[in-house]
Formats: C-alpha cells, structure tokens, sequence
C-alpha cells in the first residue's frame, strides 16, 4: 500500500490525543504515555468503597489499583494477592478453589456449569491443578502432577477485555511494551467437555504466561453470551518474575522476619510423594470400581426428581470420574482403545450436567439476570426470578 | 469529469491470527471494487493491507455520485397484469408496487411468449456518500475467516461473527466519516496506534492524515514494508556476529503479520546446544517460537549460537527482553535435545517392529506391512533399472542392497520422538539416527530424501538409492489407496495423491529412468495381495487405474517443465510428442522429443515449417491409402523396386533417419529431406496401377512417416 501513498505533507491535522477523557467508558487506570513507564511512581491509593455490581459490565475500577503496587510482585503468594485484588476491584467476586480434584480451572463449576445460560457471572479463583502424568518425583524444574492457576470468567466478554488483562499484568509490575507482551494465535478445545473457544496464548518475553479464551461453546450447548477466560499459570509468572529457572526455587513468601519460604519447602514432598502414588501404588482396582459407582451416582442424580435433579452433587461425580480417569492414565492401565471409550463416558456425563444445570437454573427464571439486561433473555422479564429471594442459594 | 474522492475504510480489530490477514485482505480488494459497481460508483485503484490489528481499504478517485440507472423492466405477461376490458388487475398492481413504478409509464413490450408489461425506470444517481455506508456494512459481515467467533451479547452484536472481536471502525469518504455499524461497533473518525506506544484514538480528516497517525502511532502498515523491516534489520543484526538468517521466506511472512510493526533483537544461546541436529534446532525455534536461527555468513550453513526474535514493540529494555526470550529458547533446546537423545538410544532398525503399531491406513494396514512391501516394490525397481545403471557405471549390487535396506526403513523414524513433536522433519530425523546407527551413507540419505521432492519444485532425491525407495513409496500409495476406491475429487485430494503422481514423474525424468510403469505397478500390487489385501479387484483393473491416473497428471507436468526450460506455451509441443507414442515406460524419451521439437521451433521456424510440412505431405497421403484399404508394408523397399531418381534418392536419405544420435539430430534430417520429398511428389505418382510400384512407393512413404511420427504427431503443432 505504500507504493500508492502520496507523499505529501506529514501530519495534516492528526490532533494529538489531548488529556481527553473518555467518558461514560473509561480505560482502566491510567497507561502510561511515555514509552519508559519505569520511573512512574503514581500515588497508591487505596480502593475506594465503590462496589462494582454485577451488572458493571465495562469493569471499571478505581484509577490507581493497576500499576499502583510498587514494583514487580515479588513473591508467589503476592502475585496471588495482587491478581486477587485487582480483580476484585473489578468486580469479580473471589472464590476459592474447588474441593475436588480437577485438571483445570475451567472445570470449576465456577466456570463451567457458569458460563451455560444468560446469567451474568464475574469471578476469579486460584485453582490447584492436578495433572497425575505430569509428575516427575519433585526432580523436573518445570513439570509438576499439582500446579496452580489463576482463573478468571467475564461473562459477557467485555469490550475491553485485552485492556483490563494488560492492566493485570502492570498490576503485578509486568509493563507490556517492555517485555513485549503479545496475543499468539491459539484456539482452545476440550473434546470431553464439549466445550471449544477462541483466542490467544499471551506471550511476554516469548513466554506463555496465560491463555485468554472467548469460550464459544460449553457442555456442547452454544453460549447466548460468550464468556472470557482467563487463565494464568502462576508458576511460570512468578519464575518469570523472580528470574528463577527452577520451580522450586520460587519463592512463596517472605515473613516478616525476613526469612523465605519456597515453593520447594510448601510442595516438594508433595510431588514425590504423589508421583510415587499416581505411577506406582495407587489402587487400580478401587479406581476402576470408584469410576464406575461415581458414574453410576452422577448418572443417578441427575435423574433426581425432587426438588429437582441434582446436578451439583451428579457434577462433582463427574469430576471425580475424570480424576479417576487420569490416575488410572498415571497407573498405564488403561489401553488405547479403553481410552477413546473413557472420555466418552466423562463427555456424556459432563453434557447431562450442562443441560440438566441449564435446565434448573431456567425453571428457576435465572434469579441472577437482573436489571435492564433481563428483557434479553426472559420472555417475561417482570415477572420475578422464581428464587430472587434467596440469592444464597446462588 | 465528473468529481472524484478517496474511500478509506479500516476495520480495527483485537489481535487477528496471522494466516487470517492475507486472504480477509485479498477478499476485500476483490470485493469492495464489485460491490461499488453493483451499485453504479466509479472507482479508479484500490489498495488494501493491514496488521493483526486492522484491515484496511483504500479506494481512489470514486465518483461522489452514482451513476443515473436506466432501464427496462419487464414484468408479468400483458393478458395477467391487465384485464380485458384493460383495467389493472391486483397482479398488475403487486408488480408496479414492487417496482416503485407509476402506472402511467406502463407501456406494452414483446416478451419471448407474447406481450407483457413493461415500464422504464429512471432513477437519478444519489450521492455516493449515501449510498456507501448500506454497501460497507453489506460488505462486513461477509469477510471471510478460517474460524469465526461471537463476542459479547448475542442481543448487543446482532450474533455477528468475525475472525476476533472488532474494536473499531473507520470509514472516511471525501474526507468526512461515514457512519456505519458492525456487530456492537459504531464506526468514528479516530483510529488508534500501536497497542502500548499510541493507545489513545486519534482523529482522521483525510487518507493523508490518517497515515500520518499512523507513522506517528508506531504502525507500519504495508505488509510488505514490515517484511522488509524485519529482514534488513535482522541481517544488520547478524552481520554484526558474521552471520546471516536462515534462509525462510515463509516465515518472514508469517512472523510480518504477527506484529504491527517488528523490532528484531538478537538473542544468543548456548554452543554446546549446537551438537543437536540443525533441523531439530531450527524447527523448535520456527515452530513453537517463530525465532530465526542464523547461519554463518559465508558458509551458509553452520548455524551460529544466536537467534533473532521479532519483537512486537520497541521494548525500554531490550537486553532483558532478549535475555527472556533466550530462557524460553533453552527450555525448548533441552526438549528437542531430550528428544533426541532418547531416540538415539535405540536403533532406526528396532522401530521398523514399533511400525506394526502404526496406522497407514485403516483399510491398508499399518506401516509395518508398508515398509515390507517397499521393500519388494525397490527389488523390482533395481532390477528394471539394472541396465541402465550398470550402463552409467552404477554399481548396481551395492544400489540394490542399499535401496531394500532404506525401503525397510524409510519409515521407522515415524515412531520417533523428535517427529512426533515435529512432523515436518520425518526423512530428516531418519537420516541422523541411520547414520548413528552405522548405516550406509547412501541409506541414510535415502531415508531422507524418499521424501524428495517434499514440494513442487523442491529438490530431487540426491542418489539412486532415494530414488528407488521414494518411487516405491509413491507407487505403494498410489496403489494403495486408489486401490480402496479413495482417488481424489475436485479439489479434495486428501491423500495428496496427485502430489505424489507428479513427484512419482518428476523423479523418473530428473534420473532419466526407463521402465515400464504399467510392470511395477503390478508389481506393488502384488505386494498388497500377499499380504492378503486389495484381493477383491482384478489386478489388471488396478494396474490400468494407476497407470492411468499417472498418465493424467504427465501433461501438466511436461508443459510446467517446458516451461521451466524456457519453452513457454508449449502445450501442442506437448500434445504431439504425447500423441506420437504415450511412452510410459520411455518418460526420458518423451521428455528428450519434446526439447527437440520445442527448440526446433524456436530457433529456426523455416526448418519447423518445413519439417510440420513434409510431415503433412506425407502423412495424408498415407492416411487416405490406409483408408481406402491399401495395406503398407512395415519394411523399407528394395532399391530395384523403385524407378525414378526422386524416389531413389529419397529412399536413401529416409534410411538414414532415425539412426541420429539424438532426436534434435533426426529432426535435422528432416529438415535437410524437404527438398528430395518436394520432388518425389513433383516428378513421381504414388497410387499407380502398378500394384508392386505402389506398394513399394506406400512403403517409402509410410517408413518416413513412421519414423516423424516416433517423434511427435506434428499435426498437432501451430507453427
């Protein structure tokens, strides 16, 4: 195109952008103008009491909460505790991580039973990861059977969902233009959860530090309003962080007394113990009967008549299979073809559950839509959520 | 001269996967121009380009208004739109409602089954500013993507899909904005820089302004301009340690459309990462990276312990920035040479029994059966071939037992770890374990390049010994899955079997091997049948399906290479040489007629002319005896037979012909025969009563003709 561009005069009348504030829908904290945000010192202030609701769909937050933390987060539990913060302040409720065993945080029923229907749902969580086949008996510097992620659903994506993650990142004292933070290509799909999304692994430094997902498909059932994932691997971030090269190198915290607790010292035994447990001795035999009774019982839950299926209790079986299932992958026990067969199994149960949730929550007239967005979805909006009233239930 | 305006248009967009930009680009400059004619706007030259973060149109000189529309429309037959006694009827009514005609330009026209209604319309140009946002907006939802995605609310972006979410949109016509809308975006007149160094959106009052935001944002909008950017600073970065890039120009243009506008850095690592196979290095750091590694200037070959990374912003500090990049460049090393090292730890040979677990084709077996029968498809080869070799001073015992050994295992790097994370390097990875494992140069490079040609136009297999095993590779396939009824149609070749068809060809002419295609066909089939498979067709059916589908693919081959050698449009020279005589089991000869008669016409078009002439003269004359049931004797007549010096002295030159050492040579011999034929037919009368005369002046004639027409069918040739 260049060869067609008339060279004529530079900068006709390409206004500078002037201090002009956007109005109704502000960027989050303020981004640095100069190229070198190095020096930038801005006051840390403390968020101020504005609750964001739920229905603040453009997140915004108090000015100073991104690049208000001084420095790089130095520690592992900081990078949490950053990240925990930053999204609380924009509106996403923190919750904790799910009690039973999952290999990603996106089998959360935070994320995946959430991110089925109309409901609006903001969230984020730190989710230990168990991945048996992935231990190396605490010798890899790299590879771990139990990992963390930082998981976080905008749902609806926001519009401004690449800027709010980017301010994350200054959040923990990453400036994207310095370490080159990029959007790489890459589509996420999750046969046994018939779930599938698009978008990009996030570089920096050439690193993947986290997986941004506009989640399109989930449970095999289409999205009405596309969810954004985001999911960090907060063990690559804080190695990255504190230059370490060895996973049980980083460290965890620093006490008040100065001494350091690594991440080695928190989880070392773990992986040894656990690979010992996942590889060699764990009981195949109950396995495969634990897999069978929790099919059967999600299976039987979902058929529950009253007051209505239980698809909560028939889910956490369902993520019991799946665990199940991976030790059982850990153990070599399960051949080629068993294996096809298996996730089969997982996947059905996995969609019973998506429709069975989706269901329930529409019988319940979807007691989280609220506000003007209701009229979108519900045939009629005034009449009220059959559950409004007990929003704990929620 | 009607007045004219530029038409901008930019689609701003979260980060588009690179292999999106070019053909969303190339649909744009193919349809935009379409969709303005479709609704009469001139337009004179359209650009396109743009980054991950942008599509973007340029249209110069439009008209500002459209052109008047003019025209006749014809509706419903006369006797349904009016009633007898001429009174519209609801019909009538409905189509001058639909029409937007008044009922007093109806007037009565000739339709191709009577009169029917008919009624002109005239509707003055509006002004193109008006008309483009409804032709914009049309144009939008229908840019084509590999994958599509929703964003947002369904009830906010109308379900409207896009390859990622857009950002914003930029519509400038004649210098004023348009208002258009797409999805959950309503088009302004800013558009916005570079990511992180101009976030904030910037007005633009003109084409001219607008790309001096552009500049000013840190954006480099040409394609082509950040190609270029990329691989002038990359060298000058590398000149600085001697080096130079690898050689990838697929992956500069990949890694340009990754970015808004590169910042290469020069990274290093590692020397003693060096001692792993430089193919393994190079695709750990283009494919999981898109690095470039670099290579000594002088040499280039040896790679250098550096890499250049594009960078997608001008970062405040670089020296960490490479530093990063080289940490992840270390961990993906040690897993490739991980890799590697437990791969060596067995031999190439070991796996050909892991093959067995390897699927080919579900229908055909796994590799296991495959690479057994390659193995006899090589023995059948080496010995059709045999004399030919021996013949240029191969030593065809060593070929032999070298093409069984790479036939066997060709293959057996398939099950290696290395190419199970790297597909790309099968043959390659081959290579290095056969040569570890003590295996004969020629095998292990026969392991490499049974793949050869890997593309159109990528180098041959470098030895007889890959030859052989990458032709019965390609017949195996072929036979295979032809076989099971799987041949390709329309554009769906998902076995690539018309790739290998072509390779199977290209082989056979860059070594210049005779044999018979339709014998070593049965002979792969064979092997499939002993393995108790392809057992319900006939053989002879299977042979002639395979030969076939070759055949069908050596024209288009034979014209490519003409063309390559500098004879362009060579698809008569082709058709001739191919009409003469369809030697599959001579592709060389084919080949060598064909240069003969493409350059004969080149060079010397009197000679060409007189050679298709005599060529003429004689065939038709031949033709029409055999028509009228004239048998001709295959053999050359005795000179006592004959009577005139004319015909006397053309039976001697015709003898000469076709003992030339060359085709080029004998078409020589033509060419000097054009006179002794003009006086053949000027002093002597071929269909005589004289049944001995005749029979012996039809055999002189049908022995030249024989002779041009082991040449090429010359009939076929424009001049």
């Amino acid at each position: 195109m260049a060869s067609k561009k008339k060279a004529t005069a530079k900068k006709p009348t390409a206004k500078k952008p002037m201090a002009k504030k956007p109005t109704a829908k502000k960027p989050l904290a303020k981004r640095p103008t100069a190229k070198r945000p190095t020096a930038k010192k801005p006051t840390a202030k403390k968020p101020t009491a504005k609750k964001p609701t739920a229905k603040t769909q453009q997140h915004d937050a108090p000015e100073s909460t991104a690049s208000s933390s001084a420095g790089p987060a130095r520690t592992f539990q900081e990078v949490i505790l950053r990240l925990q913060r930053f999204w609380a302040d924009r509106g996403c409720i923190i919750v904790q991580p799910t009690r039973t065993e999952v290999g990603a945080g996106t089998l959360n029923k935070h994320t995946f039973l959430r991110v089925l229907g109309p409901e609006p749902w903001n969230v984020a969580y730190v989710e230990p990861s168990s991945r048996p086949t992935d231990g190396r008996y605490g010798e890899n510097p790299n590879r771990l059977q139990h990992y963390y992620q930082f998981q976080v659903i905008l749902k609806p994506s926001p519009k401004n969902a690449q800027e709010l993650y980017l301010d994350s990142l200054r959040a923990l004292g990453i400036d994207p233009a310095s370490f080159d933070v990029r959007f790489v290509e890459d589509d996420w799909e999750h046969p046994a959860l018939g779930a599938a999304g698009l978008g990009w692994e996030v570089w920096a430094q050439g690193m993947e530090v986290t997986q941004f997902t506009y989640f399109q498909q989930c449970g095999g059932l289409e999205l009405p309003r596309v969810a954004c994932e985001l999911t960090y691997g907060l063990e690559r971030l804080a190695m990255y962080l504190q230059n370490v090269e060895n996973v049980y190198d980083l460290v965890w915290a620093e006490l008040p007394s100065g001494q350091k607790i690594s991440y080695g010292d928190v989880h070392k035994q773990d992986e040894l113990e656990w690979s010992h447990y996942n590889f060699k001795h764990a009981d195949t035999a109950a396995l495969f009967r634990a897999f069978d009774d929790c099919e059967r019982e999600a299976k039987r839950l979902l058929a529950v008549a009253e007051p209505h299926p239980l698809v909560l209790p028939a889910y956490e079986n369902t993520l019991k299979c799946s665990h199940t299932f991976n030790v059982l992958q850990a153990r070599g026990v399960i051949s080629q073809t068993e294996r096809a067969a298996y996730i089969a199994r997982i996947r059905d149960l996995a969609r019973g559950c998506a429709e069975t949730y989706l269901q329930t929550r529409q019988n319940k007239g979807f007691p989280m839509l609220v506000g003007p967005d209701r009229a979108h979805f519900v045939t009629d909006p005034a009449a009220p959520a059959a559950d409004a009233a007990a929003p704990t239930e929620n | 001269m009607q007045k004219t305006a530029e038409l901008l248009l930019e689609v701003g967009c979260e980060e588009l996967p690179a292999g999106f930009i070019d053909p969303a680009l190339a649909w744009l400059e193919a349809e935009l121009p379409r969709a303005l004619a479709g609704h009469r706007v001139a337009h004179g030259a359209v650009a396109v380009d743009g980054t991950p973060r942008r599509l973007v149109v340029i249209i110069d000189d439009v008209a500002v208004t459209q052109v008047d529309l003019e025209e006749v429309l014809q509706g419903p037959a006369w006797s349904v739109a009016f009633s007898p006694e001429g009174q519209l009827t609801a019909a009538g009514e409905g189509w001058l409602k639909r029409n937007n005609v008044d009922a007093a330009a109806v007037f009565r026209a000739e339709g191709k089954k009577g009169p029917v209604v008919a009624a002109k319309r005239r509707e003055a140009g509006r002004s193109t500013a008006t008309v483009l946002p409804a032709i914009l907006e049309a144009l939008l939802p229908k840019i084509p993507f590999k994958k599509t995605m929703r964003w947002g609310d369904r009830h906010v972006t109308g379900g409207q899909v896009f390859g990622r979410p857009v950002q914003w949109l930029l519509a400038l016509f004649d210098d004023r904005p348009l208002s258009i809308r797409f999805a959950d975006v309503v088009s302004g007149s800013t558009t916005r820089g570079h990511r992180y160094h101009a976030p904030h959106p910037v007005t633009v009052t003109s084409v001219a302004s607008y790309f001096a935001a552009l500049d000013d944002g840190e954006v480099v909008l040409s394609r082509k301009a950040r190609a270029a950017r990329i691989v002038d600073e990359a060298n000058r970065l590398t000149a600085s340690i001697g080096g130079r890039l690898v050689d990838d120009p697929a992956l500069v243009e990949l890694v340009k459309n990754l970015v808004e506008k590169p910042f290469p850095l020069l990274g290093r690592f590692d020397p003693q990462f060096l001692a792993v196979p430089r193919e393994l290095l190079i695709s750990e750091a283009r494919e999981h990276q898109k690095y470039f590694m670099v290579v000594d200037d002088k040499t280039g070959q040896d790679l250098q312990p550096a890499f250049v990374v594009v960078a997608g912003s001008d970062s405040a500090d670089k020296a960490s920035l490479a530093a990063g990049n080289a940490r992840v460049l270390r961990a993906r090393f040690e897993d490739g040479a991980f890799y590697f090292r437990t791969d060596s730890e067995r031999t190439l040979y070991s796996r050909v029994a892991d093959l067995d677990k390897l699927v080919f084709h579900k229908e055909l077996g796994h590799y296991g059966e495959k690479a057994r029968r390659l193995r006899d498809v090589a023995i059948a080869l080496v010995d059709r071939l045999s004399a030919g070799l021996r013949a240029a001073g191969v030593d065809v015992t060593r070929v032999g037992a070298d093409a069984v050994r790479a036939a066997l295992l060709c293959k057996a790097d398939l099950t290696s770890g290395v190419v199970n994370e790297f597909p790309e390097l099968q043959g390659v990875m081959g290579r290095y374990y056969a040569l570890k494992d003590g295996e004969t140069d020629a095998v292990a490079l026969a392991v490499e390049d049974h793949y050869a040609p890997r593309h159109a136009g990528a180098a041959p297999p470098r030895g007889d010994v890959g030859a052989v095993a990458g032709l019965a590779d390609r017949l195996d396939t072929l036979v295979g899955i032809l076989g099971i009824g799987k041949a390709p149609t329309g554009s769906a070749d998902p076995f690539a079997l018309r790739r290998a068809a072509i390779a199977l060809i290209a082989i056979v002419l860059d070594r210049g091997y005779r044999f018979d295609l339709a014998d070593v066909v049965g002979v792969a089939v064979d092997a499939y049948q002993r393995q108790g498979r392809l057992t319900k067709t006939d053989r002879a059916r299977q042979v002639a399906a395979v030969v076939e589908f070759v055949t069908g693919r050596l024209r288009g081959v034979l014209v490519e290479r003409a063309a390559q050698a500098g004879f362009a449009d060579a698809g008569d020279v082709v058709d001739a040489v191919m009409g003469a005589r369809v030697g599959l089991d001579d592709l060389p000869d084919v080949w060598d007629r064909l240069r003969a008669v493409a350059r004969l016409r080149a060079d010397d078009a009197t000679a060409f002319a007189a050679v298709a002439a005599t060529f003429k003269r004689v065939g038709n004359i031949v033709q029409k005896a055999r028509d009228d049931g004239h048998a001709i004797d295959p053999a050359l007549p005795d000179i006592g037979a004959l009577e005139h010096a004319a015909e006397r002295d053309l039976l001697e030159l015709v003898r000469g012909v076709g003992d030339a050492a060359s085709h080029d040579d004998t078409l020589a011999q033509v060419v000097a025969l054009r006179p002794a034929v003009d006086r053949f037919f000027d002093d002597v009368m071929v269909m005589v009563d004289d049944v001995l005369l005749r029979s012996a002046r039809l055999a002189l004639l049908g022995a030249l003709e024989g002779r041009l027409s082991s040449v090429a069918d010359f009939t076929r040739l424009q001049a």
